[in-house]
């Protein structure tokens, strides 16, 4: 008797956990059919090499090109933000802080920063790049009469910094994993040869825990890719560059920078029948490239953290 | 345009009586003109008087996005644009900028009916740059071509697209113009504007008291909102009581109104959006729509919404209905560019670009440019708004 | 520069709480514990420059995040720890390998899409499914029964919160010792019974820290929810039973994307600053809490886990 309930309970207990992995799988393959399904059709070389219309009459016969290159420009602005503070930060978790208040404020700031929405981090932005003192990083607004000395607020560069924000704690906490994971015996045999604090940690730790450092960096690059609500308050949500044009100019980058574009998702929220572009196969075709992006990152981490291998780290789940 | 020839009559018997009296100035029929690098043709051709060049002045003003008025008893031509008011005045050598007098080389005349003035003086006086090839015998006045720097505008997301377009048309001509169009809502232009965070404001709606004692606007597009129902839905038209009361939730069931026995599912747009700002204005005398209406964060939205259920009810530019909806009569009056520009339309109203000051260099320019013939007609008109004049 | 962080939290607290500071102090707890948000917002944004400071309540907004947040974050945490079981102990090392690449797609799929696709799949689905017109007309006094709805959100939510409490289950799970998985066998139970009675107890600490850093992500989530929770903060009555469900909500995140387009107008800004400040306050509690619980499992316990 008590043999059979074991055997029925075994039996729901299996379904239910395979039914539940099975129905996010398919959740996972409906999303992505149906996001290819749409947005096939649209995809074409010269959709990605032409600017959006400039409204919404004409969205249906522009591409992507802006959103796209605002997209890397980003990723790549933000990460370059945000690693060396992750890396200073994750390092002097793990090798430089004795445990005491200090080494707790920081891991907790790090925890809370975690946990802190973007689209609260977006409102931040919001407040504080406004102050003149931002005015770098976007544009100080020339006016006339009084009221002017504000800047503008939003940028590439501001929403570049806010990504950083955002990224922060994640590619933190990623590094510190992956530099917990070097093997001890490793540090204590480099200090044992005699080397100084500064050469183990960059030598030893920092080179084995490369693999590692790539998944964070990868984790972080994602988020921004895949981020609306800070692009939308802190980048202005505007189709094309809004810089000295012709933006693609070098002696235009600056300016570029300095000032307001799009992102993929935003173009994705502003063609979805959310927003007034409703184009709806063309915010699937953009939904196509930003996932295929998404997913061409991943593998790209896993390709570099298989070659620097080594096996220690991140796969270890 | 009806307007307009009815203002050109007395200026025709003006002309016919000048060329009875006095000699004819000498035609130059062979003077090209050029405006913005872009040749154009007026319908009556440049003349030249006393060495001096004299085009039509509705012609050039139109392409300079600035507006004629034409004062039949002092015979006296007023043309504003954004930055400037220049007054001429028929036979005489005097003129005014901006209320100051100054002096004419040759009197303004009318040709054909047209009043033609001096290329040069006026021009020059709205801050355009002008140019005369002796060799080509070309005029060419340089206005929207000379701009550079930075504009910023932000606010009403109804005119964003309209802006942008006229920002990348700018752009094209200018290199070293950089305009940026953000979007953010009527009620962020008016702040931005106030608070002076940007060179322009967009607002779909019509400023307060008081904030129209601190900012300025600039009519650039004029809009009506269509109340939308679905198509098959029976109900055709609604007194603007009826839909007053429909908007506010004291009616609820189409068969209040003529309909089938069905609840009225109000669709409405977010706060801060300039087209339900105008409706609660124009409509409902102030009042918030009912608070169970679905919030809509486009006008997209709205209409799918109302389209894709028989008993929705929502509201709608003009510019934006389409097949899929149908806009019922307010009071029997059809929604539609002409009752909107007649103003027996109920709900009709303007798409304003704000300025803090008066407005000079590039945002004055802009305020312009939209309101050049050229881009009423193909910005404003094929974005779907009705155009100014 | 390891001290970027405090820096950076301080002023996110700062701002955030400087911003709000008018519109809490004018309201004081009400701001919490009464209704009418949307009818506020709409009132102030009229409200010539230069008047008070109205008070805003935000019962519907907090009640529209502990519902949507709460009913997904108990679905994503069923159907999470299901699949993290059948990961780490019911597919080998193939299955198990495919499927971790699943659930890493499925959580780097951006909000954007999720919401994209709960618009055009999920809501229609549910207006379909579930709404009659005569349910329309029954609880028209009350809101507009469309499908953008609690259901909806929670059903776009879930799905976007279940591969964080995966990720964070399935490292856990892996992480119990084999030897405590053979003593149940050694004692007779079947591979279930070990999962249930002794591998889930001991990966406690990594499933629960999941479920919260989840439940963090869905507070959080606002573009996604704002495009098919339907806009309005109604607040929950007993009296309408599971109907609910089926009402429009509007959680304090996608308040401040909905709304963005009022803020220009200072005492709704404020507002917004005000559900931020909530939020931060939530998003604090929910990570440090994750932190605690985790600390208790072990000091690998408190990273990102495999969700790479």
């Amino acid at each position: 008797m008590k043999g059979r309930d074991h055997r029925l309970d075994s039996a729901l207990g299996i379904a239910y956990s395979w039914i539940s992995m099975l129905l996010m799988a398919a959740v996972c393959l409906f999303i992505l059919v149906t996001v290819a399904r749409y947005g096939a059709g649209k995809l074409s070389l010269e959709f990605l090499i032409t600017e959006p219309g400039a409204s919404a009459v004409d969205i249906e016969g522009g591409g992507i090109l802006t959103p796209l290159i605002g997209t890397v420009l980003l990723t790549m602005l933000g990460m370059l933000a945000a690693l060396p503070f992750s890396l200073a930060t994750a390092v002097y978790i793990c090798f430089y802080a004795r445990p005491g208040a200090l080494l707790t404020l920081v891991e907790t700031a790090v925890d809370i920063l975690a946990g802190v929405p973007t689209v609260v981090i977006a409102l931040f932005s919001l407040s504080i790049f406004v102050l003149p003192q931002f005015g770098f990083l976007s544009a100080m607004i020339e006016t006339d009469g009084d009221g002017g000395g504000m800047a503008y607020g939003r940028s590439f560069l501001v929403c570049a910094v806010t990504m950083a924000i955002m990224i922060l704690p994640f590619v933190t906490k990623s590094i510190i994993e992956s530099l917990r994971s070097v093997p001890g015996s490793y540090i204590d045999g480099a200090f044992a040869l005699g080397a100084g604090k500064w050469r183990v940690v960059a030598q030893i730790a920092l080179r084995c825990a490369r693999p590692g450092i790539v998944t964070g960096t990868v984790l972080g690059m994602g988020r921004i890719v895949g981020d609306t609500a800070i692009v939308w308050f802190a980048l202005g949500g505007t189709l094309r560059m809004t810089g000295v044009q012709p933006w693609y100019m070098p002696e235009n980058w600056i300016s570029t920078l300095r000032n307001t574009g799009s992102t993929l998702t935003t173009y994705i929220y502003y063609t979805s029948p959310a927003g007034e572009g409703n184009s709806f196969d063309t915010a699937f075709g953009a939904s196509l490239v930003l996932i295929g992006m998404i997913i061409l990152l991943n593998a790209a981490a896993a390709l570099v953290g298989r070659a620097w291998g080594g096996g220690n780290g991140q796969d270890a789940g | 345009m009806k307007l307009r020839t009815l203002q050109k009559l007395p200026a025709l018997l003006a002309a016919a009586a000048l060329a009875l009296t006095a000699a004819p100035a000498a035609y130059a029929a062979d003077i090209s003109l050029k405006i913005d690098g872009a040749s154009v043709k007026p319908a009556i051709a440049p003349i030249i008087d006393n060495g001096t060049t004299l085009v039509p002045l509705r012609f050039i003003s139109e392409n300079l996005g600035a507006e004629v008025s034409w004062d039949q008893a002092s015979s006296k031509a007023t043309i504003k644009s954004a930055g400037y008011t220049v007054v001429f005045a028929i036979g005489s050598k005097s003129y005014t900028v901006n209320g100051q007098s100054k002096t004419l080389l040759a009197a303004p005349q009318n040709v054909g009916g047209s009043t033609m003035v001096p290329i040069r003086a006026f021009a020059e006086s709205i801050g355009a740059e002008v140019a005369y090839s002796s060799a080509t015998h070309t005029a060419s006045i340089d206005y929207f071509t000379t701009m550079d720097g930075t504009l910023k505008l932000t606010g009403s997301t109804t005119l964003q697209p309209i802006a942008q377009a006229a920002a990348d048309k700018l752009a094209a001509i200018n290199s070293g113009l950089s305009i940026s169009v953000a979007g953010g809502g009527s009620g962020t232009g008016i702040n931005d504007t106030i608070a002076g965070t940007n060179n322009l404001g967009m607002s779909s709606r019509e400023l307060t008291a008081e904030e129209s004692s601190q900012i300025s606007p600039f009519a650039v597009a004029s809009d009506g909102i269509a109340i939308i129902t679905h198509p098959s839905n029976s109900v055709k038209s609604l007194t603007k009581a009826q839909a007053a009361d429909i908007f506010l939730g004291k009616i609820k069931n189409w068969k209040d109104v003529g309909g089938a026995n069905a609840p009225i599912l109000v669709q409405t747009r977010e706060t801060g959006s300039g087209t339900r700002s105008t409706l609660e204005e124009m409509l409902l005398a102030k009042e918030s729509v009912v608070a169970t209406a679905t919030p809509h964060n486009s006008s997209q939205l709205i209409k799918q919404a109302v389209a894709k259920d028989v008993n929705a009810i929502g509201f709608d530019s003009i510019g934006f209905v389409d097949s899929s909806v149908s806009a019922v009569s307010l009071d029997g009056v059809a929604a539609s560019a002409a009752s909107v520009k007649s103003g027996s339309y109920a709900m009709g109203r303007s798409l304003f670009l704000l300025s803090k000051s008066a407005p000079t260099g590039n945002a004055a320019k802009f305020i312009d440019y939209l309101r050049t013939a050229g881009c009423q007609k193909d910005i404003v008109e094929k974005e779907g708004y009705i155009s100014i004049d | 520069m390891a001290g970027a962080s405090i820096v950076v939290i301080a002023l996110i607290f700062v701002f955030v709480f400087y911003k709000a500071a008018p519109v809490i102090g004018a309201s004081g707890v009400g701001l919490a514990l009464s209704g009418g948000f949307d009818t506020q917002v709409s009132k102030a944004f009229y409200a010539p420059a230069g008047s008070p400071t109205p008070a805003f309540g935000m019962l519907g907004l907090i009640a529209g995040t502990a519902l949507s947040c709460g009913i997904s974050t108990l679905c994503a945490s069923v159907m999470g720890i299901g699949a993290a079981v059948t990961v780490c102990e019911f597919c080998g090392r193939r299955g198990a390998a495919f499927f971790i690449a699943v659930v890493r797609l499925l959580a780097a799929i951006p909000s954007v899409v999720f919401g994209l696709i709960g618009l055009i799949v999920v809501v229609p689905l549910v207006e379909r499914l579930f709404i009659t017109v005569d349910m329309q007309i029954e609880y028209l006094d009350y809101f507009q029964m469309t499908g953008r709805n609690l259901l909806s959100s929670v059903v776009v939510l879930s799905f976007m919160i279940a591969p964080t409490v995966v990720s964070l289950s399935a490292d856990a799970i892996a992480a119990v010792p084999d030897s405590l998985r053979e003593t149940g066998y050694a004692f007779g139970m079947g591979h279930f019974r070990v999962i249930w009675k002794i591998v889930l107890p001991s990966a406690r600490p990594g499933v629960i820290a999941g479920v919260l850093l989840g439940a963090g992500r869905g507070t959080g989530e606002a573009i996604a929810v704002s495009m098919v929770c339907g806009g309005i903060g109604v607040i929950p009555s007993a009296g309408f039973g599971l109907m609910n469900l089926l009402a429009p909500t509007l959680p304090l995140s996608a308040a401040i994307i909905n709304k963005s387009e009022a803020m220009g107008s200072g005492h709704v800004a404020g507002a917004l600053f005000s559900c931020a400040a909530l939020l931060l306050v939530l998003g604090a509690l929910f990570s440090l809490t994750a932190r605690v619980v985790s600390r208790g499992f072990g000091p690998g316990g408190s990273g990102g886990g495999i969700k790479a």
